[in-house]
């Protein structure tokens, strides 16, 4: 597919768009599978920028965002809406997802791994060519509009075997990677978000690449960019940056005390 | 011993006392206190899976083993000393990379391979504060102290090390069989720690020169050990380790014979090996054994049927063992009682039920609606209390290797395992759960044994006594047990089936199944676990353990304790995380 079509779809300068620096062809994909209305799941670490990318995608493309943050407890009712008593009436109120549906807004269904996988068939009559969404409590029948557009996130590492998505779930959605980028976007990332000069910003990425080699084999959750950002924001803000890299990284990834100190080693060197 | 041989020994051992290197002071580091710290960060920095490993002297880098001093005492405090240990590791991460080493795998001169080293020097260095710059500071001022004060050539070589002869590659042993392996072998006994040796040569022990020595005189009449290096020594095994100890630390460790007995006695010695062990030919055990696959990574492929498994069953028993644990730990077991049943016996809420003890307020609007709508309403208004089903098999692996011989908070770890086994199968038999406990250990690929202590469909009372009878054996062979688990629960109807291994996860057996090669097949069998739906997860007692587990599971998959007393409530934690999802 050329480019040009999506000349017409560049963001329009008057929008405050959220930072965003693409790593691959993420943003392309996006759009590609909004104008097609394929469902998306964007798998990756924490901190990696799935979010903020939703978040990014929906400003360009000038829709309403919905973000759901599903969690152990995350029924279909909380999703789809429920009934109220108001006085002696019922009245019906629309969950998150319906109302995504009717606005034709941009649903982000963030660590969906996370609801219950009975909850998540709901979804199935959106996902495919129907494209519909039945609410069997209200006898409704709704039709999702041109707009709408489901959007999941996943976390691959987390919990393996205990909190997977179900393959007939999964095979619904388009799915796109996400990693921590590459050292030298990293660091542009880093001071843009940060404002932290150049040099500081490139010792962070560098350090934060050998403590993501150390992954594999005892920490249970490495370094993000968001991490690094937070770390780098206390640096710009004044405090030294030993103990920055002290509160900000090593101390949040590891209670462990021969790791922690040789996390701190290892700053040292940097900083 | 006679008394002038005791009274010798006294006295040298007094003489000894004295010589340098071995004063007692407050500012000594041994390695050992610092060995993960210091491993973490050398993976670090060399972005790849290097192992550290005591040196003789001043030690260097060979491949992924940094050499390190066993302990220093060079500066004035701990702290400098520690520094000097970074130092150290930082600066052979750099030698590393740029592989300023021999180029051969020939012996050099030592006092050769020490100028060698240190004539690199400036160029390290250049790049170490180039890279750490905040450390530059730090580092020169060590650096300063330690030429002021070094006066002999051995103390000046610290700083900079000697260069290592590069990795060997090739194999330079031949196979040979394994076939009159011993029944029943009891395990080592004694065990004591050897002096470091940094290069270690492989020696074939082969038939001949075994049968040529028993023709032999030994003229021996003193028990030494010191240069040893002439004829075969009878390799009976039996233990009498201790009364050799002094002896044993002058032994000049740097041959290995590989040979098939069993050992009673075992002299630690740290040691990698780079040359590639072996294949063993086909041979069998007896009784009945299954075959499975075995993963060769460098091959990318299977090699077909390469593992006999041989299931049996323990009849062994030892009862006492098992009323012992239950009495020792009464306590722990009401604990975790109390845990199991506010984790499993919490009611479950089910929704629309035509009698309940609340009313369920959905289906109570429902029906509102549906009768202002005209229509008949459901009855079901109801919520109410229930027990769910559980639906779950596991496996508890126990790994009865002689790794699982060693010590850990004054405990042997196997009897940590069997402890705690004993006590979360009490829960589980109260609860009526769906389990069975199996034990893995190995001889080479032709003899894996799995061993069966109880299984799904007998009753705990009647396997109870078993667990406490089971004795540490053999080598770690994980790939074909985890196999013929997974093989096992593939028969099972429930929803979760899990394995739980509990081993410290580092394979390894007689016959290759080591290092890439043992982690890569142990990887690919939770791989054919994962795709047949079978889970794993692992727990482990030891910090060894984190080398490992890891790397074979993957983030989430695993979980190592501290100290050994957390098992039975890791254990129990596992199970309840395991129900709820």
């Amino acid at each position: 597919m050329s480019t040009h079509l999506f000349s017409q779809l560049e963001p329009m300068q008057s929008i405050d768009l959220p930072y965003y620096r693409p790593i691959g062809q993420e943003i392309q994909i996006f759009e590609h599978a909004w104008r097609r209305r394929l469902p998306l799941l964007l798998k990756g670490p924490t901190g990696s920028g799935k979010s903020r990318f939703v978040e990014y995608m929906a400003a360009r493309l000038n829709q309403k965002l919905i973000t759901v943050s599903c969690h152990e407890e995350t029924s279909a009712v909380d999703l789809l809406g429920r009934y109220l008593i108001q006085g002696a009436e019922t009245v019906w109120q629309d969950g998150p997802l319906t109302r995504a549906v009717r606005e034709g807004a941009i649903l982000y269904l963030d660590e969906i791994a996370e609801a219950r996988p009975d909850t998540l068939v709901v979804l199935h009559s959106l996902t495919d060519h129907r494209r519909e969404l039945f609410l069997e409590r209200h006898n409704e029948n709704l039709k999702a509009p041109e707009s709408f557009i489901l959007i999941a996130s996943f976390n691959p590492g987390y919990q393996r075997g205990i909190k997977e998505l179900k393959p007939s779930t999964r095979q619904r959605f388009l799915a796109l990677s996400f990693d921590y980028p590459k050292a030298d976007i990293e660091t542009e990332i880093l001071i843009a978000e940060t404002g932290l000069d150049t040099a500081r910003a490139q010792k962070l990425v560098q350090l934060a690449g050998k403590i993501r080699k150390l992954v594999e084999w005892g920490l249970a959750e490495t370094v993000s960019t968001r991490l690094l950002i937070d770390a780098g924001a206390l640096i710009a803000d004044g405090l030294p940056p030993r103990l920055s890299c002290e509160v900000g990284i090593a101390e949040p990834l590891t209670d462990e005390a021969d790791t922690r100190l040789a996390l701190r080693d290892l700053i040292a060197l940097y900083f | 011993m006679d008394w002038d041989q005791l009274l010798f020994k006294k006295t040298w051992n007094w003489l000894a006392s004295f010589k340098p290197g071995s004063e007692t002071s407050t500012n000594v580091l041994e390695l050992e206190k610092i060995h993960t710290r210091l491993t973490l960060i050398a993976r670090m920095l060399c972005e790849a899976h290097v192992e550290i490993l005591r040196a003789e002297q001043e030690g260097g880098v060979r491949g992924n083993i940094l050499y390190l001093p066993a302990s220093v005492s060079l500066a004035a405090s701990v702290e400098d000393n520690l520094l000097f240990y970074l130092f150290r590791v930082c600066y052979l991460s750099i030698q590393r990379e740029l592989n300023l080493n021999w180029q051969d795998t020939q012996n050099h001169d030592l006092k050769l391979s020490r100028q060698k080293a240190k004539e690199v020097s400036p160029q390290i260095l250049k790049q170490l504060y180039q890279r750490f710059p905040g450390m530059a500071e730090p580092f020169q001022a060590l650096i300063q102290t330690l030429n002021s004060q070094a006066e002999t050539e051995a103390a000046q070589a610290l700083l900079w090390g000697h260069w290592m002869e590069s990795e060997n590659p090739t194999d330079r042993i031949q196979a040979h069989t394994s076939q009159n392996l011993p029944e029943g072998h009891t395990g080592e006994m004694t065990s004591r720690q050897a002096p470091a040796r940094e290069q270690i040569e492989i020696e074939a022990m082969d038939k001949e020169a075994m049968q040529a020595y028993t023709l032999q005189h030994q003229f021996e009449k003193v028990e030494t050990l010191e240069e040893f290096q002439g004829t075969w020594r009878d390799a009976d095994g039996s233990d009498e380790l201790d009364a050799h100890a002094d002896a044993l630390q002058e032994v000049d460790l740097r041959k290995l014979t590989r040979s098939d007995d069993t050992a009673h006695s075992v002299l630690q010695a740290e040691f990698i090996s780079s040359i590639s062990v072996p294949d063993v030919e086909d041979s069998r055990w007896q009784g009945h054994c299954l075959s499975y696959d075995e993963w060769d990574t460098r091959k990318r492929a299977y090699r077909r049927d390469w593992c006999k498994v041989y299931p049996r069953f323990q009849h062994e028993k030892d009862l006492e063992y098992y009323q012992q644990t239950l009495q020792d730990h009464g306590r722990v077991l009401n604990h975790l009682r109390k845990r199991f049943s506010m984790q499993f016996n919490a009611w479950q809420t089910v929704r629309r039920q035509t009698q309940g003890e609340e009313p369920d307020y959905e289906a109570l609007v429902e029906n509102f609606a549906e009768r202002f709508a005209g229509r008949t309403p459901s009855e079901k208004i109801y919520l109410s209390q229930r027990k769910k089903r559980r639906e779950v098999s596991l496996i508890l692996l126990m790994d009865l290797s002689l790794s699982s011989d060693g010590y850990t908070g004054g405990q042997r770890v196997l009897d940590v395992e069997k402890k705690a086994v004993i006590l979360f199968s009490e829960l589980l038999s109260e609860w009526g759960d769906r389990f069975q406990i199996d034990g893995f250990a190995s001889h080479t690929r032709n003899q894996c044994e799995y061993l069966i202590l109880k299984s799904f469909n007998e009753n705990w009372g009647q396997a109870s006594a078993r667990v406490g009878a089971v004795e540490p054996r053999g080598y770690t062979r994980i790939g074909p047990a985890l196999r013929h688990a997974t093989s096992l629960l593939e028969k099972e109807q429930s929803r979760s089936r899990w394995i739980l291994l509990l081993s410290d996860g580092k394979p390894n057996d007689y016959d290759r199944y080591e290092g890439q090669y043992g982690l890569a097949d142990v990887r690919q069998a939770i791989q054919e676990a994962r795709s047949k739906r079978v889970q794993i997860y692992a727990l482990a007692i030891e910090s060894l353990a984190r080398n490992y587990l890891p790397m074979m599971l993957g983030q989430g998959g695993y979980r190592i304790l501290p100290r050994p007393e957390l098992l039975p409530e890791a254990l129990t934690d596992f199970y309840g995380r395991l129900i709820k999802s």
